[in-house]
């Protein structure tokens, strides 16, 4: 509790008045000869010790008038030495959750709507001579002005223009920077308002740092979470969690299937929702299908297609209606649309009179699964060539490339030529510009020479160090486990039938051994005896596959079973070709890195609200542009005054699901408990609580209440003292 | 000269209504008063038996003829009365400002009533009291003597506090005939003995007639603020509120008045309130009507 007017406790030394009143008034009496003295007496007698304690309680009621009234004019308020009464200037600050959940419609208004309606009624109420700074906050805090504190219009307009952006909800940085104001504020008075829909992930994605930065204002402002949803209506909502494109590599001249992935993160069931997909924003070609009903949690997959005309990165958007929340109903991917994908595959035994002889037969056949009469228009086009064919220029021009059985160098296996240095080098820069690599074993792999060139000892591609290779024992061949397949990794699809059960029927005579200790990939698939089968490693933007079996029927039957040979090579071509748009995908808030070709011209962004950011010229070596004023769930561009808008680099920027995941919001004790106090709570649909909760936390009214009660006491008592007895 | 105590717009009317005794009075002349004693007079009461020793002249020779036996007619005697007044001069009397002193009040009073008293020729005392005897004037129906009586009240100053009582037991040896006592004061005494005295009095025979003599500030008690009471018969002084203290203070006084009136309606004796605030002409005349329409 503070006194707003402290030197008006000094009125308390009024107290004195009745004292002394009441001690000094027999001082001032008139004197009378009377006759009836022991009718006097006897009346005095009877009535002494009532008179004595009529005229205690009196004195003390008359006392505590005063008490009360000295401590009604020295205003006291709530809490916080920084607390303002009515009619003091006020340096209010207005911390705006800007998440996407604040761009929910429940009831008439949207969340954020009613905080704008709010923010202004508490603008309008604000006393004069009073400050103003607005700050959104969403997983980062943006001070929003006004330039001039006092600048009221500037804080309307500013808070008029207020939109909801794509990601997920943190107060932490907007409790941060209120602070960070707080400290450059003047007055003495200040305020802290949050308007926000009291989002669970807001308040407890760093829930121990909130409540200390709430326990630091505190003590240096009030704090007043208004809170902007409509607590009786819940959020119907669907979002869009992916699109994908589960049979290949998107390639032109086809109709591409996409599964829609619909989640409803809601509580209730959401009907007739429409969903829809196109390409590059051509809504006449817009495929779209209606779902009778998604029930709460349950994610439903909507299964459309898509016509790609034109190769190169293309933009596919999905959108959704018929729920409350707005922020996820469209995504936005970038996926690269080809016309041809060129496959290099280095065979070290290549045996052209029996192919089957031969790794690169089974991987050729596996990704071209085409008659032969189609092989010619289909869009992988596959290049074998021996290890002494293969040039380093091969790998220009190619997506993947196979190392099938083919030795480290050519010394390893005398009369087997073996990869060149060159091309082993070239690997290193193939791989890390975000192609793809797999190599598959054999015979002609010595794992030591592997080790030195390709391994932890030479260009440290592969994802672990080699051992020398295991053999079964005949009668009992190892088996694949697809049940041991990493999750999430492009192989999951493999713990599902019928790809689970072809894969473990598969025998294996010979697999070669990996050293575990020290890895630096991951191990996608293991045998059954847990020997590690299929492994990966990210290098650069580039990722290399290592297979522990060999691609040819030698050392197993894998590769001739078709339902898991050939969807593990599909699978594999197809992430490996989607490696290259890996940045181009981004979720709201992370950074967008792009590297020019020109270092010296100045950038600038297009974002989806067709607003343009400058970025100033690339910096740093290679020269990268980096940003991440990613806050808008859509398509980004890249520009400079040398690149047009149609040719600039696109970007697809995702909604953060993390904030509708859960919508569940935080209860005011909820909120009372995480902070360890308790703030004050507002409500925006109830302006008359913002326009009265100033005065609210003033005690004076309620003193002035209590003392004129007090004084009609007073009055009543002395009237009864004076009636009876 | 005239005494400023004769007021003659109460003389006025109170002479023409007159104190006669209500009860029968020992008188030494003939007058408008029955008198205990059997007399030769004009009102025949009764006969008796002739003893020796009758003076013969009383034997109704008539009644002789009738019934060959002597009686005695016996007639009632009409005699003058005496009326002793008596004034509370003690300090207690002392209060009321002007017309309204209590004392004052009770000097007009009784200088009224002696003048109406030997203007009826009848014969009247003055004693004067506190907690003694302070002045005694002898009995008279002089003219002059009522200037004598006016002369005493005024220059009647009290000086001390009041013993009513034991002076009323006094006074029941030393009035020998019967007649009519009148006692004018406040009655600010020990009650019980008050009475005693009172009915002792009575109990001689007197009609006794006690004048209560109140102020209305003493009955109703109306003070306000911080007073400092000064005890008027002693050294005790109080400070107070009298508003405070006025429920109580009117309890007890009705208490006190209650007992007092019910002693002397009990015993005989006539109790006459008199307030100051109301005007002795309209009080006397009240008093003096009542009186009269009683017989």
């Amino acid at each position: 509790m503070t006194f707003l007017s402290p030197w008006l406790l000094l009125g308390g030394l009024a107290v004195s008045v009745p004292l002394v009143l009441h001690f000094f008034y027999r001082a001032r009496h008139r004197k009378l000869p009377w006759a009836a003295m022991t009718f006097l007496k006897q009346a005095i007698e009877q009535t002494s010790r009532r008179l004595r304690f009529q005229e205690w309680i009196l004195l003390a009621l008359r006392c505590l008038a005063l008490l009360l009234l000295a401590f009604a004019l020295s205003r006291p308020a709530i809490t916080g030495s920084t607390i303002g009464g009515r009619g003091d200037s006020v340096d209010a600050i207005m911390v705006f959750d800007t998440s996407m959940s604040m761009s929910a419609r429940d009831g008439e208004k949207s969340r954020l709507e009613r905080a704008r309606d709010a923010a202004l009624t508490v603008l309008d109420n604000l006393p004069n001579n009073s400050t103003i700074q607005i700050i959104g906050c969403s997983d980062r805090a943006i001070p929003l002005g006004p330039v001039s504190p006092r600048n009221i219009d500037q804080a309307r307009q500013i808070i008029t223009n207020l939109e909801s952006n794509s990601l997920s909800s943190d107060l932490h940085p907007g409790l941060i920077e209120a602070i960070s104001t707080l400290d450059r504020g003047a007055g003495t008075n200040k305020e802290v308002y949050v308007f926000s829909d009291m989002h669970k992930l807001a308040w407890e994605r760093q829930s121990q740092a909130i409540r200390g930065k709430c326990e630091e204002m505190k003590q240096r402002a009030t704090l007043l979470l208004v809170r902007c949803g409509n607590s009786e209506r819940p959020v119907r909502n669907v979002g869009i969690s992916s699109i994908n494109y589960p049979d290949g590599i998107p390639h032109t001249g086809t109709r591409m299937p996409f599964s829609v992935l619909v989640r409803n993160t809601g509580n209730e069931p959401v009907r007739n929702v429409a969903v829809a997909i196109e390409v590059d924003g051509k809504i006449q070609e817009r495929e779209s299908e209606t779902v009778p009903e998604i029930g709460p949690g349950q994610t439903y997959p909507v299964n459309l297609t898509a016509k790609l005309d034109v190769a190169g990165p293309r933009v596919v958007t999905s959108t959704i209606t018929g729920d409350d929340l707005p922020g996820d109903n469209r995504l936005d991917r970038i996926i690269p649309v080809r016309e041809i994908v060129r496959i290099l595959i280095v065979d070290g035994t290549p045996d052209t009179r029996d192919p089957k002889e031969s790794g690169s037969h089974f991987v050729r056949n596996a990704l071209i699964p085409v008659s032969e009469s189609d092989q010619d228009s289909y869009f992988v086009r596959i290049t074998v060539v021996s290890a002494e064919e293969a040039d380093p220029a091969l790998l220009g021009a190619c997506e993947v490339c196979y190392i099938v059985n083919t030795p480290a160098s050519s010394a390893d296996r005398p009369g087997i030529p073996g990869l060149s240095r060159p091309f082993v080098e070239r690997l290193l820069a193939f791989v890390k510009s975000g192609k793809g690599l797999v190599i598959g074993s054999g015979e002609n792999i010595i794992p030591a020479r592997y080790n030195q060139v390709l391994g932890s000892q030479g260009l440290d591609l592969l994802p672990a160090d080699l051992v020398q290779a295991i053999i079964a024992d005949p009668q009992q061949p190892f088996k694949i486990a697809p049940d041991s397949t990493l999750t999430p990794s492009y192989l999951e699809r493999f713990t599902n039938e019928p790809y689970r059960t072809v894969t473990a029927d598969a025998d294996l005579q010979k697999v070669v051994g990996v050293k575990t200790e020290g890895m630096k990939g991951r191990v996608l698939m293991r045998l059954a005896n847990q020997q590690p089968f299929v492994l990966s490693r990210t290098f650069g933007e580039g990722e290399v596959i290592f297979i522990a079996g060999s691609l040819d029927e030698k050392w197993g039957n894998w590769p001739a079973k078709a339902g898991s040979f050939l969807s593990f090579q599909q699978l594999t071509l197809a992430h490996l070709c989607g490696k290259t748009i890996r940045g181009w995908n981004v979720t709201a808030g992370e950074a967008i890195v792009w590297y020019p070709g020109d270092a010296e011209a100045k950038y600038s962004l297009l974002t989806p609200d067709d607003r343009t950011l400058p970025l100033g010229p690339a910096g740093g070596e290679p020269p990268t542009i980096t940003t991440t004023e990613t806050v808008l769930a859509g398509p980004y561009r890249i520009v400079s005054e040398q690149v047009d808008r149609e040719t600039a680099p696109i970007f697809a920027v995702a909604p953060d699901l993390a904030e509708t995941n859960d919508l569940a919001t935080m209860r005011n004790p909820e909120l009372e408990q995480l902070l360890g106090f308790k703030p004050v709570f507002l409500d925006a649909g109830a302006p008359e609580g913002l326009k009265t909760e100033r005065a609210k936390r003033e005690w004076t009214v309620w003193l002035l209440l209590a003392l004129f009660f007090l004084a009609v006491g007073e009055s009543i008592w002395a009237w009864y003292c004076g009636k009876a007895w | 000269m005239i005494s400023t105590l004769l007021k003659p717009d109460i003389l006025a009317r109170a002479e023409a209504l007159g104190m006669a005794a209500r009860q029968l009075v020992e008188g030494l002349r003939v007058g408008d008063h029955k008198s205990p004693f059997r007399g030769f007079s004009v009102e025949f009461v009764q006969h008796r038996e002739y003893v020796p020793g009758d003076d013969i002249r009383h034997i109704d020779w008539k009644s002789y003829g009738r019934s060959e036996r002597y009686t005695i007619k016996q007639y009632e005697q009409e005699t003058n009365y005496t009326a002793h007044l008596i004034a509370d001069g003690s300090n207690s009397m002392r209060y009321g400002e002007g017309d309204q002193n209590k004392l004052e009040y009770a000097k007009l009073l009784m200088a009224s009533l002696s003048y109406i008293i030997v203007k009826q020729r009848d014969a009247v005392t003055l004693r004067v009291f506190d907690s003694a005897w302070r002045a005694e004037l002898p009995a008279s129906s002089q003219m002059g003597h009522v200037n004598t009586i006016c002369k005493t009240l005024e220059a009647l100053q009290p000086a001390d506090k009041t013993g009513t009582g034991p002076l009323l037991e006094q006074l029941v040896e030393r009035i020998t005939r019967r007649g009519i006592i009148a006692i004018f004061s406040d009655a600010f005494d020990d009650v019980s003995s008050l009475l005693k005295g009172l009915r002792h009095l009575r109990f001689r025979g007197h009609e006794v007639i006690l004048f209560h003599i109140l102020h209305r500030d003493e009955v109703e008690f109306p003070l306000d603020g911080n007073v400092r009471f000064i005890d008027l018969e002693g050294v005790d002084e109080l400070l107070t509120r009298p508003h405070l203290l006025r429920p109580a203070y009117l309890r007890i006084l009705q208490s006190y008045l209650q007992e007092l009136e019910k002693g002397c309606d009990s015993g005989g004796i006539e109790y006459v309130r008199m307030m100051t605030d109301v005007p002795v002409r309209q009080a006397l005349g009240e008093y003096l009507v009542r009186r009269l329409q009683r017989g």
